[in-house]
């Protein structure tokens, strides 16, 4: 599993000398755009992985904060997946943490393990609708987010660097941490699942 | 792929979009203000060393100032006492001045001496 690890060395900063000053203003616009661009939709994948609002805002800042201070001398190509790469970590982290503590609270309490399996209420369809009511509008994403959340971590990632981030295989690979090959695999069952998931849903 | 599972990936994008969209506020403002430290940081990183620790420096050199010269209006006491007498000469040495004014009228720096004594009976 590659969990937190490490990106490349940060490459030294754009320019020195004459110059420097201009184009690190440049960079720092460039930077400053792409952020903004990218900022909204991060959190949103960062929600969706966390489930938890402050737990992403957290994770998307952290992400933004090693982006610009270590890789903002990279082209501005590469920002996207590396900075897609730094908040997976990040995110993978938090999870970690959140094992931790649950596992902590529970040899507390002395309690069963069961705090974390999903509620099957949640995913239970509503007799009152049809599958395509439920799946229409801002219900898809509701249905979906409870589907992403059973799959594996690899296939949820694969899933949402793809198709919500469009980021396409070479950079999903690169944010990931694995080879192309992998993330066509992962995404294939991740859409597999979730199509399975979500009923007999018909376009 | 199916066209069934790319119509999957199309909606499921869509509705992604529109959730982004929907986003409120306080979340927005957020993302903002993370984004303003973010590009602050690297600002900071990019700054030459000087920069940063020579008003650090700076700073710290006048709060030592300022605590030798507050410290210095106390009463003398402890280890600063013995330095007390030199610096008083030292002020002589420096002061520059014409020390043969009491050559020109003596005796009115012997009156002046005079009240001064009465005054403090």
């Amino acid at each position: 599993m590659i969990g937190s690890a490490t990106l490349s060395a940060p490459m030294p900063l754009v320019g020195a000398g004459g110059g420097a000053r201009e184009t690190a203003v440049d960079q720092e616009r460039a930077l400053d755009r792409f952020l903004a661009g990218v900022e909204r939709r991060a959190y949103r994948i960062a929600q969706l992985s966390l489930r938890d609002h402050d737990e992403a805002l957290d994770a998307v800042q952290d992400a933004m904060i090693r982006l610009a201070r270590h890789y903002g001398g990279h082209p501005a190509e590469q920002w996207r997946p590396l900075f897609y790469r730094i908040l997976r970590n990040r995110i993978t982290d938090s999870q970690r943490r959140r094992q931790v503590r649950q596992g902590v609270i529970i040899w507390w309490r002395g309690a069963p393990a069961d705090d974390t399996a999903p509620d099957p209420l949640d995913s239970a369809v509503d007799p009152a609708s049809t599958p395509e009511q439920q799946l229409e509008g801002g219900q898809l994403l509701e249905r979906i987010e409870q589907a992403l959340a059973t799959l594996s971590s690899r296939q949820r990632e694969a899933f949402m660097l793809r198709n919500f981030e469009g980021l396409d295989v070479a950079q999903t690979a690169l944010a990931m941490g694995c080879s192309e090959g992998s993330v066509k695999t992962h995404y294939f069952r991740a859409v597999q699942a979730l199509q399975q998931q979500l009923g007999e849903w018909r376009p | 792929m199916s066209e069934r599972m790319q119509d999957f990936e199309r909606k499921s994008r869509v509705a992604f979009d529109d959730s982004v969209a929907a986003l409120d506020g306080a979340t927005r403002a957020r993302l903002a203000r993370a984004r303003e430290l973010a590009l602050a940081g690297a600002r900071r990183r990019r700054l030459p060393w000087s920069v940063i620790w020579v008003p650090a420096g700076a700073v710290t050199a006048a709060a030592l100032v300022a605590l030798t010269l507050w410290t210095g209006n106390e009463p003398a006491s402890g280890p600063m006492a013995p330095l007390t007498p030199a610096f008083e000469e030292f002020d002589i040495v420096t002061a520059g001045e014409d020390l043969d004014m009491l050559d020109e009228d003596p005796g009115f720096y012997a009156w002046a001496a005079g009240e001064l004594a009465d005054a403090i009976g």
